[in-house]
C-alpha cells in the first residue's frame, strides 16, 4: 500500500516510493538519504502533533506535514483504523500500559492475528481469536497491523 | 629528495574542511590548528569563516573551515559558501570529514567532492563510538574502493589525529572522479555534455563532467554560468547510483552490524521529546538558565564592583586636576565598569548555551517548539536564534545563516531585537532594584514575558506585511546527544564572551568618554550638553513621563544599551546594583512611570552593532530603517500603555 509519510504511525516502518517536491527541496532530502527503495520509520512526533521524526539511513531527521505529505513511502503495515475487512496481524501497540491492557483483555496484542470485520463509521469492528470487540477511530489509530 | 619536495609544495597549499553538520568537523579543526585560529566573515556574507594554521614537524599549512554541508548544491547559503570555495579558491586538499556511526551520508558529500576534484582525504571521525556500537571500519579496503587516502579519527580520544596531519602534509596525489559509472543513458548526456563544454573557451578552469552533472541534476547556478539549460532532470537518478555505489563500497568495508535495542541517544530522547514531558524539560531548561545566569553571577558581580570601587578611590586620590578626576572616576571607570559588572552573568549564559548546544539539545529543543513557531510562520530553527537573542542580539541575528528560507530568515532577523538581550539586563536590575526591591524578580519576569509576546505579535505582523503570510519549512537532523567537553565548551563561551568584553574596551568605552564630556561641559548637571539635548526631547515624552536624564540616556544608549546604565549612573551618582544607595532618581519618578522607561528600553531602537548587523545580513537599508521605526512606534505605544494602567492600579 502506497500512503504518504505524514500518514504513517509510530514505530511504523515503510520503503520510500517517490518525492513529489520542487527540486531544492528534494534535492536537500537527498543529500539526507531520501531515495526511493529507502527504508524509513516513523519514530516520533512532536508535543503538539507536528513536526514528526523519521529515521533514515541511521539518522534521525525532523520533517512537518507540509513535507512529509509529498513523500510516498510503500508500506505493508497500516493503522487498523485505515484498514479494510479482512485479516491481520498486530505489529505495533501505541500507548500506555493500560491501553495495551486493555487490548489484551480482548485479545488484540503484538504479534496475534486479528480479523477486521466492519470499519465503516466511527467504529472499527475486531474479530480477535473469537473476541469481538469494537474500537473507536482514534484507538484504532494507535494500533498498527500488517497485512498477511 | 622526495620529502623535500613535498615540504615546499604543503607550505604553499591549503587544507580546506568538509563534512555534514554535527560530525565533530569543528572538534577536527581545533585538534589539527590547536590556538592558531583566525574567525572572521567569508567576503561579502556574514557566514563565520574559521581559519587556522597546522604546524606539524616542519610544515606550516593553511586550514580553513568551511560551513557543514550534506551536499554540494546550492541549495543554501553554507553548501554555496562551500562549494565556490572548492572550485574558486582550489585548496590543495579536500579534506572530507564523515562520521563512523553514519558511513553512508558522509560518503555522499564525499563523492560529491571526488566528482569536482583530486587530492581528496577521508577522515572518518567518532570511530571510538562506532566500535562501541559494535562494528568495524576497514580503512585500507574503504582507500582501495575509492582511490584517496582513509584516516580512522576520533576528536574525542585523539585517535589517529596524527596519523591525520602525517597524511594531510604528505603531497597527496589522487585522481579525480571516482570509478563508478553512471546508467549508459546519463553517461550518454554527460559525453554530450561535456563535448558542448569544451567547446567553450571561458569554461576552460572548470571540470567539464563536474558540470554536466550538475546540469543534468538541474543546479541553477551552474546552468548560469554554462548558459545551458536542459529540459530533462535526473537528479533522482544521479542520487540514486551515488547511494548504490556507496552501498556497494560499505558493503566490504565495514563490518558487524549495529546492536539491535536501545542506545544511549534514543533512551535519552524518549523523555526528551516525549510529548508532555518534553515540554516541562524544555521549560526547566530555560528556567534552569535563567536562574543560573542571576544567581550564580551575584556575588561575582558584587565583586567586580567592589574592585573597581577601590580602584575610583585610588584614582581620585592622586589626580589633582578636577576635571580629568572626573574623567577618570566618573567617566571611565564609572562608566565602563557599570557594564563590566555584568560580565559574570553574560558568561555564565553562554557557558549555559555551550552547553547546550555541545550536547545537541538545542535542535531537539527546536523540535518541541517547531508547532508552535510554526503558528508563526516559523521554525523551531528560528526559535534557537531568538533564544540565542537572549545573550545577545548580533549573535542572534548572525546564527539565523542557517536558515535556509530566506524569508524565515528575514523575519527572524527582524524581530530578534525584541528578545531581551543580555546587554538590556544591568538596565532592569538596577532600575528595578531601585524601584521595587524584593519584587524586583517579578518585574523582570514581566519583562522577559513581554519580550517573547511582542516578538511573537511582531513576527506575525512582519511575515504578513512583506511576506503575504507563507509559512516556511523545516528539515532538521536530530544529532546523536554528546558527552559536553569542557574544553569545547570553554571555547565557545570564550569565543562569544569575548564579544562582550570587546564592546566594552571599545564601544562602551568610548561612549563612556562622550557621555562624560557631554554630561561635563559646559558646567555640570542641569547646565550640560546632555541636559540640553535631553531636554529638548522632552516634549515628546510628556506623556511617559521621563526625566531629561533619562531621556539622554536612551539616546546614548542607542550605542549600546549598556551604556544606559553608566549614563543614568552619571547622572544621578552612586546608582548600584545591591540597591544599598538609590540616588535621587527615585523622587524625580514613580513606580509606574520606572516601570514605562523599562518597557521602553526592552522595546526601543536595537542598538547600533545589532542596526549594522541586520544591514549586513539582509543586504538593504529597507530593513534597517524599518527596524529603527517599527521599534519606537511599539516601544512608545506600550511603555504608554504600562504606565496609564500602572498609574491605575
Amino acid at each position: 500500500m502506497v500512503v504518504p509519510l505524514s500518514r504513517m504511525c509510530e514505530g511504523e516502518m515503510g520503503k520510500i516510493r517517490k518525492l513529489e517536491l520542487p527540486p531544492l527541496t528534494r534535492e536537500r532530502l537527498c543529500g539526507l538519504g531520501f531515495v526511493s527503495g529507502e527504508e524509513i520509520q516513523l519514530v516520533k512526533v512532536a508535543p503538539f502533533g507536528d513536526p514528526k521524526v523519521f529515521r533514515i539511513k541511521g539518522t534521525d531527521i525532523t520533517l512537518r506535514e507540509d513535507i512529509s505529505m509529498w513523500i510516498l513511502v510503500e508500506t505493508s503495515s497500516v493503522p487498523l483504523s485505515y484498514a479494510t475487512n479482512g485479516e491481520y496481524f498486530v505489529s505495533i501497540i501505541n500507548g500506555g500500559m493500560g491501553f495495551r491492557e486493555r487490548l489484551r483483555m480482548v485479545g488484540i496484542e503484538v504479534g496475534k492475528k486479528i480479523t477486521v470485520t466492519g470499519n465503516i463509521g466511527k467504529r472499527i469492528e475486531i474479530n480477535a481469536n473469537g473476541i469481538l470487540s469494537a474500537l473507536s477511530r482514534g484507538q484504532a489509530m494507535r494500533i498498527i497491523v500488517r497485512e498477511r | 629528495m622526495e620529502n623535500h619536495r613535498d615540504e615546499i609544495e604543503s607550505r604553499k597549499s591549503t587544507i580546506a574542511l568538509l563534512g555534514n553538520p554535527n560530525v565533530g568537523k569543528t572538534s577536527i579543526f581545533n585538534a589539527l590548528t590547536g590556538s592558531r585560529q583566525v574567525v572572521a566573515n567569508w567576503p561579502g556574507v556574514t557566514v563565520e569563516k574559521r581559519a587556522g594554521v597546522m604546524k606539524h614537524h616542519s610544515h606550516t599549512v593553511d586550514v580553513v573551515d568551511l560551513p557543514g554541508t550534506y551536499t554540494l548544491g546550492a541549495t543554501s547559503l553554507d553548501e554555496k559558501i562551500a562549494r565556490d570555495f572548492l572550485v574558486n579558491e582550489k585548496p590543495g586538499v579536500a579534506m572530507v570529514i564523515g562520521d563512523a556511526v553514519n558511513l553512508e551520508r558522509s560518503l555522499y558529500l564525499l563523492l560529491q567532492v571526488l566528482e569536482l576534484r583530486g587530492d581528496v582525504v577521508l577522515a572518518v571521525n567518532s570511530v571510538d563510538e562506532a566500535r562501541k556500537a559494535g562494528f568495524e571500519i576497514d580503512k585500507n579496503e574503504l582507500s582501495k574502493q575509492l582511490g584517496i587516502p582513509v584516516v580512522l579519527t576520533s576528536a574525542v580520544t585523539g585517535e589517529g589525529i596524527e596519523e591525520l596531519k602525517n597524511t594531510l602534509v604528505k603531497s597527496t596525489k589522487s585522481s579525480s572522479h571516482v570509478h563508478y559509472l553512471f546508467s549508459d543513458e546519463v553517461e550518454a548526456h554527460l559525453r554530450d555534455l561535456s563535448e558542448r563544454i569544451r567547446g567553450n573557451p571561458s569554461l576552460a578552469g572548470f571540470d567539464e563532467r563536474w558540470l554536466s552533472i550538475k546540469l543534468l541534476e538541474r543546479d541553477y547556478e551552474v546552468q548560469k554560468i554554462t548558459g545551458i539549460t536542459l529540459d530533462y532532470d535526473f537528479s533522482v537518478e544521479i542520487a540514486e547510483t551515488r547511494y548504490k555505489y556507496i552501498k556497494r563500497i560499505l558493503s566490504t568495508s565495514v563490518k558487524g552490524k549495529e546492536k539491535i535495542g536501545w542506545n544511549f541517544s534514543e533512551a535519552i530522547d524518549h523523555v526528551m521529546t516525549h510529548r508532555f514531558l518534553g515540554i516541562l524539560i524544555f521549560l526547566a531548561v530555560m528556567y534552569i538558565i535563567f536562574q543560573l545566569t542571576f544567581t550564580i553571577s551575584g556575588p561575582l558581580s558584587i565583586m567586580i564592583e567592589e574592585l573597581l570601587g577601590g580602584l575610583g578611590r585610588a584614582f581620585g586620590g592622586f589626580i589633582g586636576v578636577d576635571w580629568l578626576r572626573s574623567l577618570v572616576v566618573e567617566g571611565i571607570i564609572g562608566g565602563v565598569g557599570a557594564v563590566l559588572v555584568f560580565v559574570p552573568n553574560i558568561f555564565i549564559l553562554f557557558l549555559a548555551l555551550g552547553i547546550l548546544e555541545e550536547t545537541g539539545y538545542l535542535p531537539r529543543a527546536a523540535f518541541v517548539i517547531d508547532r508552535p513557531m510554526y503558528a508563526m510562520k516559523l521554525s523551531g530553527r528560528s526559535f534557537i536564534s531568538m533564544l540565542l537573542g537572549f545573550g545577545c542580539n548580533v549573535s542572534s541575528i548572525m546564527s539565523t545563516r542557517s536558515i535556509s528560507e530566506p524569508k524565515e530568515r528575514i523575519v527572524t532577523i527582524l524581530v530578534s531585537p525584541f528578545i531581551s538581550c543580555s546587554a538590556r539586563l544591568p538596565v532592569y536590575v538596577l532600575i528595578a532594584g531601585t524601584f521595587f526591591g524584593s519584587r524586583a524578580g517579578v518585574v523582570i519576569f514581566f519583562l522577559y514575558v513581554l519580550s517573547i509576546v511582542i516578538t511573537v505579535l511582531s513576527a506575525l505582523l512582519i511575515n504578513k506585511l512583506f511576506f503575504k503570510g507563507e509559512p516556511s519549512t523545516l528539515i532538521m537532523e536530530l544529532p546523536r546527544y554528546r558527552k559536553p567537553r569542557l574544553s569545547s565548551i570553554i571555547l565557545y563561551t570564550w569565543n562569544k564572551g569575548r564579544h562582550f568584553l570587546e564592546k566594552a574596551g571599545t564601544i562602551i568605552l568610548g561612549a563612556s568618554v562622550v557621555i562624560w564630556f557631554l554630561s561635563y561641559f559646559p558646567s555640570e548637571g542641569a547646565g550640560s550638553f546632555a541636559a540640553i539635548i535631553g531636554k529638548s526631547l522632552e516634549p515628546l515624552f510628556i506623556p511617559l513621563g521621563y526625566t531629561w536624564e533619562m531621556i539622554t540616556s536612551l539616546v546614548f544608549g542607542i550605542a549600546a544599551k549598556e551604556v544606559i546604565v553608566s549614563s543614568l549612573t552619571t547622572f544621578f551618582g552612586n546608582l548600584s546594583v545591591s540597591g544599598s544607595s538609590l540616588g535621587a532618581i527615585r523622587t524625580l519618578i514613580t513606580p509606574e512611570v520606572a516601570l514605562s522607561f523599562l518597557v521602553f528600553v526592552l522595546l526601543y531602537v536595537p542598538c547600533m552593532p545589532t542596526l549594522a548587523v541586520i544591514k549586513n545580513e539582509t543586504g538593504s537599508y529597507k530593513y534597517v530603517l524599518f527596524s529603527v521605526f517599527y521599534s519606537l512606534a511599539v516601544a512608545y505605544i506600550v511603555a504608554l500603555i504600562v504606565r496609564i494602567v500602572g498609574g491605575l492600579l
